[in-house]
């Protein structure tokens, strides 16, 4: 069930850099196919063994993996656009919201993880 | 935390969109280029940026290079901490008579978060200085 879910949100961090392509062919590019596969692949393995894993001090490290692949994932799409507008060049350079989305989504859950397992590791012992 | 987090990122792109669909539907840009006065060198010239976006830019920093033979032979430049709609920018800069063109960088933040860079290059009008 964690390898499915784990796919799942992965195949969702992939359509955002496919959504950009559709909408901007010439500005974005697009990590090669294999790589993508790649990442799906690895993100569903480790999100199955995160979910089967008793809580211990590796637990947050393998499920941290899955998340780091998916921001890797959309970074690797790249984080400026440049354009060519009316004689113009633009250069934007969207990384702040790469950066927010790694401690949202990256960051934050891992330490959550940790602290929860340090917690229930303290009340056991 | 998700539906936090959710929002956060929500209000984080909100200035981008809304940039990004300003400059798709209109010019956000307005500039007016006046000759000052002519010396035996060449021209001052007077230039006025106005910002017509809804989304306020910091740090905005405007660089103006006049080209000649491909070598910068003027430069100057002209900084605001913000430019809100409506603002203006103003800048005064010398064109030589032997100048090829002129090149203006404009640099700033879309609400202080993305960097915004925008380059463009323009041939010496002469006498008819548009604006």
């Amino acid at each position: 069930m964690g390898a499915v879910k784990t796919a799942v949100s992965m195949l969702l961090w992939l359509a955002f850099p496919i959504i950009l392509q559709t909408i901007a062919p010439s500005y974005i590019s697009m990590p090669s196919l294999s790589l993508v596969l790649f990442f799906t692949c690895v993100s569903a393995v480790t999100g199955a063994i995160a979910s089967i894993l008793k809580p211990t001090a590796f637990k947050p490290l393998v499920s941290m993996i899955p998340r780091i692949l998916g921001f890797l994932l959309v970074s690797s799409t790249g984080t400026s656009v440049s354009i060519n507008f009316q004689g113009t060049s633009l250069y934007l350079d969207l990384s702040p919201i790469f950066y927010l989305l790694l401690f949202l989504f990256v960051l934050v859950p891992t330490l959550l993880e940790a602290i929860s397992t340090f917690t229930w590791w303290l009340e056991k012992s | 935390m998700s539906l936090a987090s959710f929002l956060l990122v929500v209000l984080a792109l909100t200035p981008f969109i809304e940039f990004a669909g300003d400059l798709s539907s209109r010019n956000i840009v307005d500039i007016a280029w006046k000759p000052l006065e002519t010396g035996t060198q060449g021209v001052k010239v007077g230039l006025i940026l106005t910002y017509k976006g809804t989304v306020p830019l910091t740090d905005v920093n405007l660089r103006i290079e006049t080209l000649c033979g491909g070598k910068t032979c003027q430069s100057q430049e002209a900084s605001t901490k913000v430019l809100t709609r409506g603002e203006r920018l103003d800048i005064q800069f010398f064109v030589p008579f032997n100048a090829s063109s002129v090149r203006l960088s404009f640099e700033s933040k879309i609400a202080g978060i993305y960097t915004l860079k925008a380059v463009t290059e323009t041939g010496v009008p002469g006498y008819g200085f548009p604006g």
